[in-house]
């Protein structure tokens, strides 16, 4: 029964829908301009301002009218006593009336309450101010304004983005200096750092810098710096320390990740497929009001104009996606496939050449051949990669262009191989590493004093990857772009003119950041300083970026939008976090760690440092700690899990059907609104027509007070009962623009 | 110049404070300059206005193709010329701020859209923001054709109640789910 009878409804919202190109949307032109709609609550709220000075005809009696209307029932029941003034929509004038008949009502209230009121105000106000002061604390905030003003949002997303990455590298560096560092410099008194570097030569030079040998190697900055010393209890020591500092660093920055991937998803879906809405947005929040350079203004305008052509041609895409012939689907079918094939071929090219490299620095003997090729070869992994992240992105726009997908499509498609790219490439370098120590492992005859410890290898070659893409991205801004830019400027060639300037491509520079991210991550296990590292980059990057931004780049043709774009910021991020993390489990399952260097020398896996902890806990501790670990206890837990999602998830289904139902019932109110006006207003022109021969003739304003409570109270008496479902339409949108963003939970 | 700052009041500047979302900077910038575009005799009288054009000059919104309309919501003056008081001009600035909410943001934006003030957006509101969007030359402007198609897409998405126009909560309705809205609807000065 309830399911036939929404049914109906459906189907009659359908045909709404169909028919509204034809009967309906001619019609509402004559509706919502009678007198009687201008009464309506909805649209009266607008015209409050426009009844302050009369209009000329016959209008102008109904304005008055309308005020009164206002002053009568309107505003109580749309502003709240306890809103702050700012929060109406009103002129200043308007709101200090307002202040006063508040402060009246005031006074008629008990001295509790005025009180409790004034505090409350106070309180906010104190908040506001506090959160002000906050605001003016955090960096870049003019620059930001600056980048936002002329290149619009999108860009500025970018740069709060990279400063998002600054803070989140900050507060590593904390943990990592509160946890570790601080306690190895407090208890700084065991010397087999100096014993070690008693049994080997040195040879330091400034190159050690670069390749993070020598001094740099057995600095902080690297694992094995971090032996066991002084500090040395069951519970308390470096490697412990160690290790829950890397646990906390990594815990938290994935719940950041999650959090800030979630709040953005959410804000996604909202506007996602669900309810298409993406032609409203374009067109009511498609102009950026912060613009103010005419030239960003011209560019802001023809970006409008190109995304809504290019909605309009893929809508005729899609029409004539549906009308391919069978022979041209197999045809295109063909050339994706060979295309995607090209692609494999490119990537796994991509791959050997890295592991090539590696294979290539790693069997390289320091010879004496100059420090130069020395230092390349070092550098060779990392070069490589690098040159290789930079290539194949542009080759990957190029290929796309063949394959015939939609616009949206083909950005994402890209996106998608870039990302895929950049990361694979590093869990590649990984791996050739890994299988390089395990071989090492096994015949580990040739103990000399850098080989022995791999951890520092393996963080030496995250620390040369992030010092080489900062190199790379400082080099390519300075020697490519820049004399690029000059070259396009001065010089009128064709071919130059072709190239032309460098466009500031957002998704493949937050690539870059979120790869240094990542590497950053990698690392930390085997060089806990990376983050530092990282900070510095990134700190350095935000001006190098400007600068490419304000010195070197044409605007970017096409539109990107903030919101969008963060979700797929932070979701490339989290992929990142999650390949790091799966590297470490690796790392911490399958090897043992080297015997020479680092906190965990003495022990057979890495872990067991929390082994040892936990047995020498107190007896009482013991067995609660091992049932937290158990079978036992996760499987009521993954229980309460389940229970939990099936519990939002019923929640989520209900709130579905009711913004259905809310819809439906709109539609319907929508429906009864118009049949109401149409019915009012043809009385209302009669009496008009009479009105104004009856004007004409000399009579005055009486007369119409006269007929307008006539017809409210006795004519429309049933009328106006309906009214209030009228009425109630308002609230039903709003009620429904709060259940569709709690849907969410 | 230097003595703007002291000719608005204490008392007037925490009223100032209390009724717009802006700071105390903030206000005594926006008073700086809107002395700036009054003349000499002009400034002696807290009531005076700016006409349109003057205030249009500004480059926060020299560039904004709904300034026009931008003036004459935010304007109380009698004859609708769109001139502005100071006590106006802060009103601007109040609801186009940062921390203005969302809701004031899209009721102003709503009236700004409603070219002809007639309390809904109808199709001649919205081929107007089209054409104020798209830039208003005749080789700028959309086809007749695409333009009826846009128009109908997007009455097919945001009109609910399927009435032909799209009323201010149908309107709050889309911008409430746009996050974007909110960080574009600003002009800072």
């Amino acid at each position: 029964m309830e399911e036939t009878r929404h049914r109906n409804v459906e189907f009659f919202r359908l045909e709404s829908g169909e028919s509204a190109a034809t009967s309906l949307y001619d019609e509402p032109t004559s509706y919502h301009q009678t007198a009687v709609f201008t009464q309506l609550p909805s649209s009266q709220s607008l015209r409050r301002r426009r009844g302050e000075s009369g209009h000329a005809g016959p209008a102008g009696w109904e304005e008055e009218e309308g005020d009164r209307a206002t002053a009568g029932f309107l505003k109580p029941r749309e502003w709240d006593p306890n809103t702050p003034l700012r929060m109406l929509p009103l002129s200043m004038e308007q709101k200090r009336n307002t202040r006063k008949q508040r402060q009246e009502k005031q006074r008629n209230i008990g001295c509790w309450e005025s009180w409790q009121q004034s505090q409350r105000t106070s309180r906010r106000r104190l908040r506001e101010s506090l959160a002000n002061k906050l605001r003016d604390l955090q960096p870049w905030k003019a620059v930001l304004h600056q980048i936002e003003g002329k290149f619009g949002s999108g860009v500025m997303s970018y740069f709060t983005f990279l400063r998002c990455l600054v803070y989140l590298n900050l507060l590593n560096v904390l943990v990592i200096t509160g946890m570790v560092i601080v306690p190895i410099t407090v208890y700084e008194r065991n010397s087999t750092v100096r014993q070690r570097e008693a049994t080997c030569k040195l040879n330091d030079s400034f190159l050690d810098l670069f390749s993070g040998m020598g001094f740099l190697g057995r600095s902080s900055l690297f694992y094995g710096f971090y032996t066991r010393r002084s500090l040395d209890s069951a519970c308390l020591n470096i490697p412990l320390l160690f290790l829950l500092s890397v646990g906390v660093v990594l815990l938290v920055n994935l719940v950041w990740v999650v959090v800030r991937t979630v709040n953005g998803y959410k804000l996604k879906w909202m506007m996602g497929n669900r309810y298409k809405m993406t032609k409203s947005y374009k067109i009511f929040c498609g102009w950026d009001f912060c613009i103010q350079v005419p030239d960003s203004a011209a560019l802001r305008h023809s970006n409008i104009r190109n995304d809504l052509k290019v909605d309009l041609e893929e809508e005729r895409f899609l029409q004539r996606e549906s009308q391919r012939t069978v022979q041209q689907w197999v045809l295109l079918y063909f050339m994706r496939a060979v295309l995607n094939l090209v692609v494999f071929v490119l990537l796994s090219g991509a791959f050997y050449l890295i592991y090539f490299a590696t294979q290539r620095s790693q069997r390289y003997q320091q010879a004496k051949s100059g420090w130069i090729l020395n230092l390349f070869m070092e550098y060779l992994p990392s070069i490589t990669i690098t040159l290789i992240n930079f290539l194949l992105p542009f080759i990957f726009c190029k290929i796309v262009k063949f394959e015939d997908y939609s616009v949206a499509n083909k950005v994402n498609i890209t996106l998608v191989r870039s990302i895929f790219l950049k990361l694979a490439s590093l869990a590649m370098f990984l791996f050739f590493m890994y299988q390089s120590v395990r071989t090492a492992q096994q015949n580990s005859k040739s103990p000399t004093c850098e080989k022995q410890c791999w951890e520092n290898t393996i963080g030496q070659e995250m620390y040369k990857l992030l010092v080489f893409d900062f190199l790379a991205s400082l080099g390519n801004t300075i020697l490519v772009a820049y004399p690029r830019k000059q070259l396009v400027e001065r010089c009128s060639w064709r071919l130059v003119q072709m190239i032309g300037k460098d466009q500031f491509l957002i998704p493949l520079n937050v690539l870059d950041i979120v790869y240094s991210q990542t590497v950053s991550w990698v690392g930390l296990f085997f060089c806990p300083l990376l983050p530092l590292l990282n900070l510095v980059k990134m700190l350095a990057l935000f001006y190098i970026r400007k600068f490419h931004l304000f010195r070197n780049c044409a605007p970017v043709r096409r539109m990107f939008r903030a919101s969008s774009s963060s979700v797929l910021f932070y979701f490339m991020l989290l992929l990142g976090l999650l390949m790091s993390l799966a590297a470490l489990g690796i790392h911490f399952v399958e090897f043992k760690p080297s015997r020479a260097c680092g906190p965990f020398q003495e022990q057979e896996r890495v872990l067991d440092v929390a082994t040892v902890c936990i047995q020498s806990l107190p007896n009482a501790t013991r067995p609660v700690l091992l049932y937290l670990v158990s079978e036992a206890f996760a499987i009521p837990l993954i229980l309460t899990e389940i229970i939990l999602l099936t519990f939002y998830m019923s929640i989520y289904r209900a709130n579905c059907k009711t913004i259905e139902r809310l819809k439906d019932r709109l539609v319907m109110e929508g429906y009864d609104k118009r049949f109401l006006v149409n019915k009012l207003s043809a009385p209302l022109q009669k009496y008009e027509r009479r009105l104004r021969t009856d004007i004409s003739k000399g009579s005055d304003s009486e007369d119409i007070h006269s007929w307008q409570g006539v017809t409210d109270l006795q004519d429309f008496e049933p009328v106006l009962s309906r009214g209030v479902s009228v009425e109630s339409e308002e609230d039903e949108g709003r009620s429904l623009a709060v259940m569709s963003t709690q849907n969410d939970t | 110049m230097g003595t703007s700052a002291s000719k608005l009041p204490k008392d007037l500047l925490s009223e100032y404070q209390e009724l717009t979302f802006l700071t105390k900077q903030e206000i005594l910038l926006a008073h700086r300059k809107f002395t700036e575009l009054l003349s000499r005799e002009e400034r002696q009288f807290p009531s005076s206005r700016v006409s349109m054009e003057k205030i249009l000059s500004l480059p926060e919104l020299k560039c904004n193709p709904f300034r026009q309309r931008i003036c004459l919501v935010f304007s109380t003056s009698e004859n609708k010329d769109g001139s502005l008081s100071f006590e106006d001009f802060l009103d601007l600035l109040s609801a186009f701020s940062d921390s203005a909410t969302p809701e004031i943001k899209s009721h102003y934006a709503f009236r700004i859209f409603d070219f002809d003030d007639d309390g809904t957006l109808d199709r001649a509101d919205l081929e107007k923001l089209v054409n104020c969007l798209t830039g208003d030359t005749d080789e700028t402007r959309l086809s007749a054709e695409e333009m009826r198609q846009l128009i109908s897409n997007i009455l097919e998405e945001s009109d609910i109640d399927k009435d032909g126009t799209v009323n201010l909560s149908e309107f709050q309705h889309v911008i409430s789910r746009s996050p974007d809205f909110v960080g574009s609807f600003r002009i800072i000065l």
